[in-house]
């Protein structure tokens, strides 16, 4: 009981409180396990750090996409572009209410796009730090 | 109005309707588009999605063996969803149930042929001759042939002509 209580204050803070729908919140509450388990010096997600990763130019990766705003637009509002030239739509979940909802489908695209663009997969930390940048916007 | 006269009128303006109609299905036949739900979801993220009768089955076989480098993209899938939109895609291929529309496709290709893209095959080429040659492609915006919807605006609903 002790353990779960402790459990629950670190995910409160963990975790900015926000109107995401459960699947979203879920998904954060996931990785926040995953970091917690992955860096035993993890605190909280922050948006600053998820920005800077989204927009950054990495390398690693593949050469013709150095970032992930290379094929998502250059601000998280904006559209972007698939390789095979299909608009892509905004990140913003203001732009696109449905983004995030699928926690498989952000797995697969997390696992895809972290290694055209970092040569690895992205830590727990990494994706739960877009997440909640990106839902902010 | 003789009794034979109406009969030949009306033979005539059956066969006009008759043979305007065929013409007017060849000139606008459309591809139903997939409703193939986990092939919709894996295959249309990136691209319109491909209709299967485009291509033979052993086309697809190879596409689907190798989407670890998809056009030099990663496309893999969980091992049973791949198994299942193979079949699919195998099943619907311009030789097997898709023959009806797919058999003109597969015009020029030879048994056990598998072009890794629709816009290899010879009846895409011979369609787009001019164009590629001129590099249309490029100025028209599309940037690249395997993007139908550049040009076919109506590309995703099923249909190809101008
Ligand atoms: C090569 C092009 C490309 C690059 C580079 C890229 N993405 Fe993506 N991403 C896509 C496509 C295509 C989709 C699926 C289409 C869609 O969801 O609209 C997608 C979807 C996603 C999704 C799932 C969205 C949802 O609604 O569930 C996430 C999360 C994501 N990308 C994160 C990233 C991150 C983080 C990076 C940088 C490390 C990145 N992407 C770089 C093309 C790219
Ligand atoms: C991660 C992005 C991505 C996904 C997912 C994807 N593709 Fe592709 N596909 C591409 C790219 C990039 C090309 C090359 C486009 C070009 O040449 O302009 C391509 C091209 C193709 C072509 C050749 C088009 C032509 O005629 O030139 C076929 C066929 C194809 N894909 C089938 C599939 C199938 C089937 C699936 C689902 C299993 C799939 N793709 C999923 C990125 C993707
Ligand atoms: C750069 C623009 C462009 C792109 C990209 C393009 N097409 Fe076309 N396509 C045309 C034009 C123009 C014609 C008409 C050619 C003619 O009438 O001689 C045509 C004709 C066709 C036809 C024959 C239609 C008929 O009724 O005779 C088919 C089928 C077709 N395209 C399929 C495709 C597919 C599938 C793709 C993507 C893999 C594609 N096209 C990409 C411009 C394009």
């Amino acid at each position: 009981m002790k353990a779960f209580i402790v459990w629950m204050v670190g995910l409160a803070t963990v975790v900015p409180q926000h109107a995401w729908s459960g699947e979203q919140a879920s998904l954060l509450e996931k990785y926040a396990r995953q970091a917690r388990q992955e860096s035993p010096d993890f605190t909280v997600f922050q948006p600053q750090r998820g920005e800077l990763f989204f927009t950054s130019r990495h390398s690693g990766g593949k050469p013709d996409t150095p970032a992930c705003t290379t094929c998502h637009g250059a601000t998280p509002t904006s559209s972007g572009m698939t390789r095979a030239n299909k608009p892509i739509e905004p990140m913003a979940i203001s732009k696109t209410p449905s983004r995030f909802a699928d926690p498989d489908k952000v797995e697969k695209w997390f696992g895809r796009n972290c290694d055209s663009v970092l040569g690895r997969p992205c830590t727990a930390q990494e994706k739960g730090d877009v997440l909640v940048y990106l839902l902010k916007q | 109005m003789s009794h034979r006269r109406v009969c030949f009128s009306l033979l005539l303006i059956a066969s006009a309707l008759l043979w305007s109609d065929t013409a007017w299905a060849d000139r606008h036949e459309r591809i139903p588009p997939a409703t193939h739900a986990p092939t919709v979801k894996a295959c249309s993220d990136c691209h319109m999605l491909y209709p299967a009768e485009m291509l033979p089955k052993a086309s697809w076989e190879k596409i689907m063996k190798n989407l670890d480098n998809h056009f030099g993209e990663t496309a893999t899938l969980p091992e049973g969803e791949r198994q299942e939109i193979t079949r699919y895609l195998t099943r619907m291929a311009g030789d097997g149930d898709g023959r009806a529309w797919g058999r003109k496709f597969l015009r020029g290709l030879s048994e056990g042929d598998a072009p890794m893209r629709i816009s290899e095959t010879p009846y895409f080429q011979r369609k787009h001759g001019k164009k590629l040659s001129a590099g249309v492609f490029k100025k028209e915006g599309s940037r690249s042939p395997a993007n139908c919807p550049a040009c076919h605006l109506q590309a995703a609903q099923g249909w190809y002509e101008e």
